[in-house]
């Protein structure tokens, strides 16, 4: 059946597609003036999701590059700390060099010693080095000040033994803040060499202590085997300084009265010493200047032999205040009671008192090997020149080896760096990315929408001309 | 004189038809009138003799152009466009709340999260606290004002179904009435043409407003169901009435009853569809979005330390309603689990920590139980507040306490007689809690002698690794042992068989007991419009949890906040927090573009129909104005005829004497 068209339906048609038209020309519009493709979530539902997570994504990859550029900030400025850290430990081994030489006047040395004193004090300051309000070298602990100087000139570690680690996108993290003892105190520790007359050598176990030590071998008392009648003199226990098991040391006597009234004595084969028996105190040296003090008051009548010496003594490491008995019999452990450091003996040869320079080599932190160098440039141990001489050459190695640490940490952050900056650039091109990615999803082809915008003002134009011409046709326009 | 009864009739009929086409022309423009027309038949003939002659014309009827199957699918139609359009314009407000042009709850999410990833840089940074905290504020009230806009489309939604109903009621008492007229008009045997078009034009209306079905009865009346029950009835209506009953959903019954309709279409189905359905649907996925949130933050910051270290006094904000009944029968928003909370005290003179492990289980414990079992923790009491059903836990003076599970300064040394005294150190990375074991397997001194070692086993009694504590070891050096801890051993002896342990602890709080109760927690409340950011760390950002060691750069707990942004936590573990509400975005998008094809094409559809329906019942002036010529044709045909016949009479009459005349 042919439909009846109406002027109603005529009107009808029109409205409804002038307004169809309308409002094509509306949302084309407004896509013009915003530029934006998606107006409202339901223009597009699956691309609005991915404008979403890629906006989430690149809003998330702003933070990583402002997080890389603090990381960068930290890791620039510890370079650059540590790059002088390792100008003045070159320098000290330039003044280390020098003070080995023997042709320096004690002035000379002295004056080296102060520049090795600003020079450590340089290096403090720099250890302390903060990057906008937070220490670099103390770790978690990064509002303390990782290291301090005490009153002896000692400097003690304060900061935290954890590492910061900051996140530089997802999944990935860059270590920023360095414990002190990354930097400062990396220890590779050797056979400690231990220098001095009293025989002492380094023992199997493995030590704790740091840096320079001092080992005193201190004398208790002495023991003469049975038969001979000699007994320790009044000063024996403070002024014996023979050391050993039981045979380690003899005493020889002969009895030339035959009464025990007087005779000769002899330590080691040494020098020969007439004594009576009014002796309460005969000192006695041996041939290498070690020295008994003997009570001859009842030497066994017509005695004429060797006597068999037994005579103990104590070791310490933190200048007596704690002393450890020895046993001539192998390992012993000597623990400093200021820092709980155990240092490993080996007392078997121990002969003799004294005090014995302890070197635990490779386990000199920075602080520790300028600190000896200085001290031993200012000769505070009184040593003569040519001592003197050994011993500040003995620290270039030292000094040799926190340098080398030190310029490894420079190397790990360089690396971090340039690590740093590749994830940045990366960081960058993803964004990048990402930013076209939306532009395709979300923006508006501009050209399209001028061109449809164009189309339906033409459609617009030619609906309400049609609906014009046909609603004016009427049959009255033809009755007269 | 039957030769005069055809013209009479033929100009009663054109006149009939005349008044007619001027009543179409008048209606040219009005709503509901359908075209009517006359329809004419030949009046009864006439018998003279055994000729039939016809005696004129009748009107037999005036009759509205009507297809009652399309007006049936035109009523329908509207009440499916009624529908579409009512949920459309609510969703599309829906819409625009969730994501309006600037600042949507996406960004306020993705924001949060991103700043706390930037603090992890610079954890003692107060002005990026400060920031983490105020981006922290703003989500919350992201998530408030998100609530509010959807609990404001609810009550407009309301306004909107109780205007509709009253409509529907004066308007199916309106038909009803018509009801009445048609009925007595058709009784007489006529048409009542005009109150047949009034009243399809008001069931139209009523269609808009609800999804109805009309049954045609005797006498041209009609029966009007709506939502399954008769509204009218002959000429007689049934008052609606709109309720919001006790479980918060709207409902349409009839007065005086309390069973819900069933009410499809119109604009009632469609906003009661929003209102019911796609609201609590919304609100809900929000909530929940709120809620893991708030729980996941919480317990993160919970279980961290702050700048300022271990607390001595801590007071929850999320009261149990009742102190005795048992946990998971409590009310609590975020209930906790069967699990453990590990409770750290430090001796704040020695800086000397205890660890210690307390059970939980909500089936069986009660709040007053959870704080008696606290309060055996040395140092440190738990108390119930029976107002607010809140646990408040302090510490001994000269003591403080925390959850972040840190190991214990000294490990459980028991089992060892040797004088190396073992300590525990680095931070635990693992992800589970364990309990690591050592053993001494020779004896001797530590550092010295030969083939000293230390073997670790977890707590499942697995091996952990074996570490020298012999020759080669120097005394005092951290050993690392697994996942982070360190353990060192001073010089001494140690003898073969000799254990210390310790815990370490990834998940101080696994029961979420502290969540649970709101115990230094990041949020107070659970779900909007009560969620907020504790005011303890709003006015001092430094108990932002940012450590589990307390110190200033110590980022662990950041990092661990941070990682909620990539945890799949919604959608059974599948969508993380930003990508759950983005799903809820996407969802009502597609819900609008749904309804907004599903309205462009009823639309289209409407409009056939009315094409339709005007060329069957619309009026064409055009058309009338040919029927106007025609008949105005008959008339003057019907004139001419009687004045013929006048005239033939006439000459007869004069015929005839005048007295007879």
């Amino acid at each position: 059946m042919e439909l009846r068209i109406t002027p109603q339906v005529t009107v009808a048609n029109a409205i409804a597609n002038a307004q169809n038209q309308s409002n094509q020309l509306a949302i084309l519009q407004q896509q013009a003036s915003t530029g934006n493709r998606i107006l409202q979530p339901s223009d597009d539902p699956l691309g609005t999701l991915q404008v979403l997570s890629d906006q989430a994504q690149n809003d998330r990859l702003d933070i990583y590059h402002q997080n890389i550029a603090d990381a960068q900030a930290k890791l620039n400025s510890s370079v650059s700390t540590l790059t002088q850290v390792g100008q003045l430990l070159a320098q000290a081994k330039q003044l280390a060099l020098q003070g080995s030489s023997t042709n320096n006047t004690p002035g000379s040395l002295q004056a080296m010693g102060d520049q090795v004193d600003s020079i450590l004090n340089g290096v403090v300051g720099l250890a302390n080095t903060q990057q906008n309000g937070v220490y670099l070298y103390g770790g978690t602990a990064s509002q303390t000040a990782p290291f301090t100087v005490n009153a002896q000139g000692q400097v003690t570690y304060n900061g935290s033994t954890q590492a910061v680690n900051e996140p530089i996108s997802q999944g990935q993290q860059v270590q920023t803040l360095y414990t002190g003892s990354q930097v400062f105190q990396t220890l590779q520790r050797g056979a400690p060499v231990i220098t001095g007359t009293t025989g002492a050598a380094a023992g199997t176990g493995t030590d704790s202590a740091t840096g320079e030590g001092t080992l005193t071998v201190a004398h208790t008392s002495t023991a003469y085997a049975p038969g001979s009648g000699v007994q320790p003199g009044t000063s024996s226990a403070s002024g014996d300084t023979i050391l050993g098991p039981s045979g380690a040391h003899t005493l020889t006597i002969v009895d030339t009265s035959g009464t025990g009234a007087s005779g000769t004595v002899q330590l080691d084969g040494g020098p020969t010493v007439n004594f009576t028996n009014t002796d309460t105190n005969l000192q006695i040296q041996g041939a290498n200047g070690q020295t008994v003090f003997l009570d001859t008051t009842a030497i066994a009548p017509g005695f004429s032999g060797s006597v068999a010496i037994t005579s103990n003594g104590t070791l310490s490491v933190d200048g007596g205040a704690t002393t450890t008995p020895i046993n001539f019999s192998g390992n012993q452990v000597v623990t400093n009671s200021q820092t709980g450091d155990v240092t490993n003996i080996d007392s078997t040869n121990i002969r003799q008192t004294g005090s014995d320079d302890i070197n635990n080599a490779g386990a000199y932190d920075v602080f520790q090997i300028l600190t000896t160098l200085r001290d031993t440039l200012r000769n505070s141990q009184n040593l003569p020149p040519s001592q003197q001489a050994t011993a500040v050459s003995q620290t270039l190695q030292e000094l040799d080896r926190v340098h080398t640490s030190v310029l490894t940490v420079v190397g790990q952050q360089s690396a971090s760096l340039s690590n740093l900056q590749a994830v940045d650039q990366h960081i960058q091109d993803v964004q990048l990315q990402t930013k076209q990615q939306i532009g395709n999803v979300q923006g508006a082809d501009i050209s399209q929408v001028v061109i449809g915008m164009q189309e339906q003002q033409n459609l617009l134009q030619a609906t309400l001309y049609s609906a014009s011409r046909i609603l004016s046709l009427s049959l009255l326009d033809f009755l007269k | 004189m039957s030769l005069l009864g055809p013209g009479v009739s033929a100009l009663n009929a054109a006149q009939t038809a005349l008044s007619v086409i001027g009543e179409n022309l008048a209606n040219a423009n009005t709503p509901g009138y359908h075209r009517q027309v006359v329809d004419l038949t030949e009046s009864d003939p006439t018998q003279i003799g055994n000729i039939s002659v016809g005696s004129g014309v009748t009107v037999s009827d005036t009759r509205r152009q009507i297809d009652n199957p399309l007006e049936t699918a035109i009523t329908n139609q509207t009440y499916s466009l009624a529908d579409t359009t009512a949920q459309l314009n609510q969703l599309q407000q829906v819409q625009t709340s969730l994501s309006p042009s600037s600042g949507s709850l996406h960004d306020d999410i993705e924001q949060f999260f991103n700043q706390i990833t930037q603090l992890a840089a610079q954890p003692s940074d107060t002005t990026q606290r400060a920031v983490v905290l105020g981006s922290a504020q703003q989500l919350t009230t992201a998530f408030n004002s998100l609530n509010s806009d959807l609990t404001q489309v609810s009550n407009g939604v309301d306004a909107q179904l109780s205007n509709t109903v009253a409509d529907i009621n004066s308007l199916a008492q309106r038909i009803a009435q018509l009801n009445g007229q048609i009925q007595s008009v058709s009784a007489r045997g006529v048409n009542p043409n005009d109150q047949l078009d009034q009243r399809d034009q008001l069931i139209n209306q009523l269609a808009g407003d609800i999804g109805v079905q009309v049954f045609p009865t005797d006498l041209n009346q009609v029966t009007v169901l709506a939502g399954g029950v008769p509204v009218v009835v002959g000429n007689s209506s049934t008052a609606l009435k709109f309720s919001v009953n006790s479980s918060n959903q709207a409902q349409i019954t009839v007065s005086g009853s309390t069973t819900p309709l069933t009410i499809v279409g119109g604009q009632v189905g469609g906003l009661l569809t929003v209102r019911n359905q796609t609201l609590p649907d919304v609100q809900n996925q929000l909530n929940t979005l709120a809620g893991t949130l708030a729980q996941q933050v919480d317990n993160v910051q919970a279980t961290g330390l702050g700048l300022s270290g271990p607390s001595t006094f801590l007071a929850g904000t999320r009261g149990a309603t009742s102190l005795t009944k048992p946990l998971n029968q409590a009310g609590l928003a975020f209930p906790p689990q069967a699990g453990s909370l590990f409770v750290s005290v430090t001796d704040l003179s020695t800086g000397a920590r205890t660890l210690t492990q307390i059970n939980i289980d909500p089936a069986t414990q009660s709040l007053n139980d959870v704080a008696s079992a606290l309060s055996t923790v040395p140092n440190i009491q738990a108390i119930t507040d029976p107002q607010t059903g809140t646990l408040q836990v302090l510490a001994k003076p000269g003591f403080a306490f925390d959850f972040a599970g840190q190991p214990p300064t000294a490990p459980d040394t028991s089992g060892f007689t040797g004088t190396a005294a073992p300590q525990i150190g680095g931070q635990y990375t693992g992800t589970g809690n364990d309990k690591y074991t050592f053993q001494v397997v020779g004896s001797g001194t530590v550092g010295v002698t030969a083939n000293l070692t230390l073997q670790v086993k977890d707590a499942g009694g697995n091996p952990v690794t074996t570490l020298n504590i012999g020759q080669g070891y120097s005394p005092g050096t951290a050993l690392t042992v697994a996942n982070g801890v360190t353990v060192k051993l001073a010089s001494g002896t140690a003898n073969n068989g000799d254990t210390f342990s310790t815990p370490v602890v990834a998940q101080p709080d696994t029961a979420g007991i502290l969540t649970a109760l709101g115990l230094g927690t990041f949020f107070t409340g659970s779900t909007p419009p009560d969620l907020a950011v504790q005011p303890a760390l709003v006015n001092n950002p430094s108990l932002l949890a940012g450590s589990r060691s307390g110190d200033p750069g110590d980022n662990s707990n950041l990092l661990r906040l941070a990682a909620v942004h990539d945890q799949p936590l919604l959608a059974n573990g599948t969508q993380t927090l930003t990508q759950g509400f983005d799903a809820l975005v996407g969802d009502v998008a597609t819900q609008v573009q749904q309804l907004q094809t599903q309205q462009t094409s009823q639309q289209a559809i409407g409009h056939q129909l009315q094409v339709q329906q005007q060329s069957i019942s619309g009026i064409d002036p055009n058309e009338e104005m040919v029927n106007l010529l025609n008949f105005q044709r008959s008339f003057q045909i019907a004139s001419q005829y009687i004045s013929t016949v006048s005239a033939t009479l006439n000459s007869l009459i004069q015929i005839l004497p005048a007295s007879i005349a």
